[in-house]
């Protein structure tokens, strides 16, 4: 649908890379840059450009792999059930209803949720002690799987490993071993867990997080009602530290949402939809 | 359970000593939050029941100071000025009750009375109890057995559907909103 965002052409990249050059330069040169990135990938160079769903799962099953090695999976199948079953039905009403979702609630204390390309969603039993309905638990889930559904984080291991090889080397890599090259785009440990997307690539996933809900039939206030109840946390309690380094304040995040819906959402309550969560044993 | 128990009300950020009492009235009272401070983000107002047609009680202009005592979908319940009314949810932003809430060290402390490792002498199994750290994510190691038992709590999607059908969730097509043009410059 998009492959272009997912194939450069090599003569783009490296006016990516030289960044700093292309930035003192005037703008006729900036304009330029925009036009290489804009240009079509030649046909032969595509396949070895573009990152497969399947690299995209290999990668998000590592990267969470790796997640699950400093928080595990709270010993509990019924709560994992519990929020698989919640996940998928939200996921389903997405874009990529056939990717392998897998949810999970992992053991710390930190209020977070984590998405991983290829479907895989962790939530922290920090944020899950904290949601008050099931609405609540869709919104967190909307967002990680909108995150997903646009390929944020993919596109942010991608580049990264554009800026670290070059484009010669990582042509060679894409032309050899997959399994290397998926190695090298999750990084070192999880750390792509700890690492900001740009601004708007948040306020989307907010904003299509509320969206998923309500298709899903929640109240789509399940989201704001978290992110309240975060900003409501002293930003200096470590257990926040992490989710304010990586995402803009909720506060902010709750003006981008009343800006971009206004009242469009008036009607759409549904008090009576959706189960129980899951206790916390 | 204690480590639960004292973990729940973080977000609400009520006293420790009303962590107990608050956990056990978890079943019955999830959504509704303890008393918060509030700030309306927005002039809005303050209406008598959670309804766009209901009466205004008063109107509040962006800033206004209101307390956040209940939520019904997307209108939280408040009192400001002494009246009890409900404003939108998007329209109110809150913020911290100040320094009430459990500290980190009570919260350690009691999760690990809680999983019993107090004094097995064995310090170095931390997990769960603090914030994750940019560190302790790039050190991290993959737990090889771990994606196994993620995969054995996958729900499909017939069951996601059975349960989706069981709890009055039902489907509704609806687009998503663009990107807003005016947030960024709106008025703090
Ligand atoms: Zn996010």
């Amino acid at each position: 649908m998009h492959r272009a965002r997912h194939c450069l052409a090599p003569a783009a990249l490296a006016l990516v890379l030289a960044v700093p050059a292309a930035l003192v330069a005037p703008a006729a040169s900036a304009q330029s840059v925009r036009d290489l990135l804009q240009q079509r990938v030649p046909e032969a160079l595509r396949p070895a450009l573009a990152l497969t769903v399947e690299d995209e799962i290999r990668a998000g099953q590592a990267a969470a792999a790796n997640l699950l090695g400093v928080a595990p999976l709270v010993a509990d199948e019924g709560l994992q059930r519990y929020v698989n079953t919640v996940g998928r039905w939200i996921a389903m009403g997405s874009e990529r209803p056939d990717l392998p979702w897998r949810f999970g609630v992992v053991d710390s204390a930190d209020v977070n949720a984590f998405a991983a390309p290829g479907g895989y969603v962790l939530i922290t039993r920090g944020l899950y002690a904290s949601l008050g309905d099931e609405a609540e638990l869709a919104g967190v889930l909307g967002h990680e799987i909108a995150h997903v559904v646009e390929r944020h984080h993919l596109d942010l291991m991608r580049k990264s490993l554009l800026l670290e090889m070059g484009v010669q080397s990582l042509q060679k890599q894409l032309e050899g071993d997959r399994e290397a090259l998926v190695r090298r785009l999750v990084g070192t440990g999880a750390e792509i867990f700890a690492r900001r997307l740009d601004q708007g690539a948040e306020f989307q996933a907010d904003r299509h997080g509320m969206v998923l809900a309500a298709r899903a039939g929640y109240s789509p206030f399940g989201l704001p009602a978290v992110l309240q109840k975060i900003a409501s946390v002293d930003r200096t309690d470590d257990r926040v530290t992490l989710l304010y380094r990586t995402h803009p304040a909720p506060d902010e995040r709750l003006r981008q949402l009343e800006a971009a819906f206004g009242a469009g959402l008036d009607g759409l309550d549904r008090p009576d939809a959706g189960g129980k969560l899951h206790p916390l044993k | 359970m204690l480590v639960v128990a004292l973990l729940l009300p973080l977000a609400l950020a009520p006293r420790p000593a009303q962590a107990q009492a608050q956990s056990q009235a978890q079943a019955q009272a999830k959504s509704q939050p303890s008393p918060t401070p509030g700030t309306t983000t927005r002039d809005t107002e303050l209406k008598a029941r959670p309804v766009v047609d209901a009466p205004t009680l008063a109107r509040l202009p962006a800033k206004s100071a209101v307390t956040i005592v209940e939520r019904r979908g997307g209108w939280l319940g408040v009192v400001s000025g002494g009246k009890r009314g409900w404003v939108r949810l998007l329209h109110v932003s809150s913020r911290p009750v100040g320094a009430s809430g459990p500290t980190v060290r009570e919260l350690e402390t009691a999760a690990r009375v809680a999983t019993g490792r107090a004094g097995s002498g064995n310090v170095a199994v931390t997990t769960g109890i603090r914030g994750l750290t940019p560190e302790q994510l790039r050190s991290a190691q993959a737990d090889p057995s771990a994606l196994d038992a993620l995969e054995r709590t996958a729900v499909e999607p017939a069951q996601a559907s059975a349960y989706a059908a069981a709890h009055r969730l039902a489907r509704r097509p609806l687009p998503y909103p663009p990107a807003p043009r005016e947030a960024r410059d709106a008025p703090r």
